[in-house]
């Protein structure tokens, strides 16, 4: 009796060992087939929920349009993104900014997903079920990366078409995004919802110039002046938004910016190498906002918000030398 | 005689109006006093290059004035002639000086000025481009920095598939 319990342990555990493998090929397999779907023309909806670290959420719906490899995604800000398969453009119509780049549906990149796939052993991508998505039936796998240059996801494919229908992130500063697909139709999208023209007038900037700069690319911008300045003093209702870049004759000044949602203003502090803007401390007056120039140490400094004169100083007067 | 008495007769010694036995001692101690035998010497030196300096010459008038000045004077009038001879010296030069300050500060005006105004006007000038361009991006940026680019990241990671980004493609 108790020889055919070990034998029966036995067998269940070499089957185990055995399915392990096989299914960490599976998840593989999954996943390089995501990259060309059965299905690359589609219409969806599009729902982001995002739990920031501090346990803030907020939930943004955005519409998407496939055909092959033209993808337009219309966010409800008025933003557009629009990916012809050769450059990607983002455009924000407040700024009136088409930020461009390289396409994310391009034969290359492609090509380098397949590759990062195949040869980089440190990923580990494990089938862990299945789960329904917009109505369709879904495998779930999770992607890991040992040394996280590769954000680990857990990832929602589509069991027929192959098409990814939600993705889960922890970024590693804590909280989550999720973006999945409330509805998604494998169609071909109306006629002339597809194509994006720049608006006139609009300013083309490279891609990034519109959104925070990663913080290690902030320090290496700053190290002249001895790294990213931060007042000390921000006033109440402010929150860090993070650093941007601004370009100014040719010179890459580096902006840390402040957001107040409550009152929706901004603090923006500008801050390069010397350039003989700051050297000595000025004010003015713009409209609806002010402009403080100093001298920080080794770099010129320009505190800009719609605050009062006090307030402005005694944010310029907290940034360290 | 002390450094002190020593030090305030050189001037008379100087002028050969330092008689008698106050010579003698002046001379005695100079020969015993390093301090006091180098003050001699400075006072010499002073006394020769001031010969040495061009003469002016003064108005008739002056002149006049000048003699009748002398003639009313006190004893030991060697000295104060000496001292008056001086003064009025520097007094013709101060005009002089005044001219080469002046033409000194011309050229400075003419020369240094400009530049350091060019300089000036120039950080100004890039001054005001600078705020311009901060308030511009300002604005700009008031409106980034209220997406949520978290949110306009996953979409398009979700949206072309391509989720095995190493690194950021942002610049």
């Amino acid at each position: 009796m108790i020889r055919e319990r070990w034998l029966a342990v036995a067998v269940a555990s070499c089957a185990l060992l055995a399915a392990l493998p096989t299914q960490a090929q599976d998840g593989r397999a999954i996943l390089a087939r995501s990259f060309t779907p059965t299905r690359s023309s589609f219409v969806g909806e599009q729902v982001t929920e995002i739990t920031r670290p501090d346990g803030q959420k907020s939930r943004l719906q955005q519409r998407v349009f496939r055909d092959g490899n033209q993808l337009r995604i219309n966010y409800p800000n008025g933003q557009v993104m629009y990916d012809d398969g050769e450059r990607q453009l983002l455009y924000s119509p407040r700024p009136n900014v088409v930020e461009q780049g390289p396409s994310r549906l391009s034969a290359e990149r492609l090509k380098l997903q397949r590759g990062t796939l195949a040869l980089k052993r440190r990923l580990t991508v494990e089938q862990s079920g299945d789960d329904v998505v917009a109505g369709r039936s879904a495998h779930v796998l999770t992607v890991k990366d040992s040394l996280g240059k590769i954000p680990s996801r857990k990832l929602w494919i589509d069991r027929e078409t192959f098409v990814q229908l939600r993705v889960e992130e922890s970024p590693p500063r804590g909280g989550s995004v999720s973006t999945q697909f409330v509805s998604i139709s494998y169609t071909d999208p109306p006629a002339g919802m597809l194509p994006f023209v720049v608006p006139a007038g609009a300013r083309v900037v490279p891609r990034g110039q519109g959104r925070p700069i990663p913080d290690a690319r902030a320090a290496q911008l700053a190290r002249p002046w001895g790294g990213p300045l931060r007042p000390a003093y921000i006033p109440s209702g402010f929150q860090p938004s993070g650093f941007f870049l601004h370009r100014f004759k040719g010179q890459e000044v580096l902006v840390a910016v402040y957001r107040n949602p409550g009152t929706d203003q901004n603090l923006s502090v500008f801050q390069g190498p010397l350039m003989g803007i700051g050297e000595f401390e000025r004010m003015a007056n713009r409209p609806r906002v002010r402009v403080l120039t100093g001298r920080r140490g080794r770099a010129d400094v320009a505190v800009v918000a719609p605050l009062t004169e006090a307030e402005l100083k005694r944010v310029m007067d907290s940034i360290p030398e | 005689m002390r450094c002190t008495n020593a030090q305030l007769s050189i001037e008379r010694y100087l002028d050969q109006s330092l008689a008698g036995d106050n010579r003698k001692a002046l001379e005695h101690h100079l020969e015993e006093c390093r301090e006091c035998s180098r003050e001699l010497r400075t006072a010499t030196r002073l006394r020769d290059s001031m010969r040495r300096m061009p003469s002016r010459t003064v108005s008739p008038a002056f002149d006049q004035q000048l003699q009748r000045a002398v003639s009313a004077s006190r004893p030991a009038p060697a000295a104060w002639l000496e001292r008056l001879r001086l003064r009025t010296e520097w007094r013709f030069r101060g005009p002089m000086v005044l001219t080469a300050g002046s033409l000194a500060a011309a050229v400075i005006a003419a020369v240094v000025t400009p530049g350091v105004m060019t300089a000036r006007t120039e950080r100004e000038a890039q001054r005001r481009d600078f705020v311009q361009s901060a308030v511009n991006r300002h604005a700009e940026l008031k409106e980034s920095s209220s997406v949520d680019w978290d949110a306009v990241d996953s979409s398009i990671e979700l949206s072309t598939g391509d989720i095995l980004t190493e690194g950021q493609l942002t610049p």
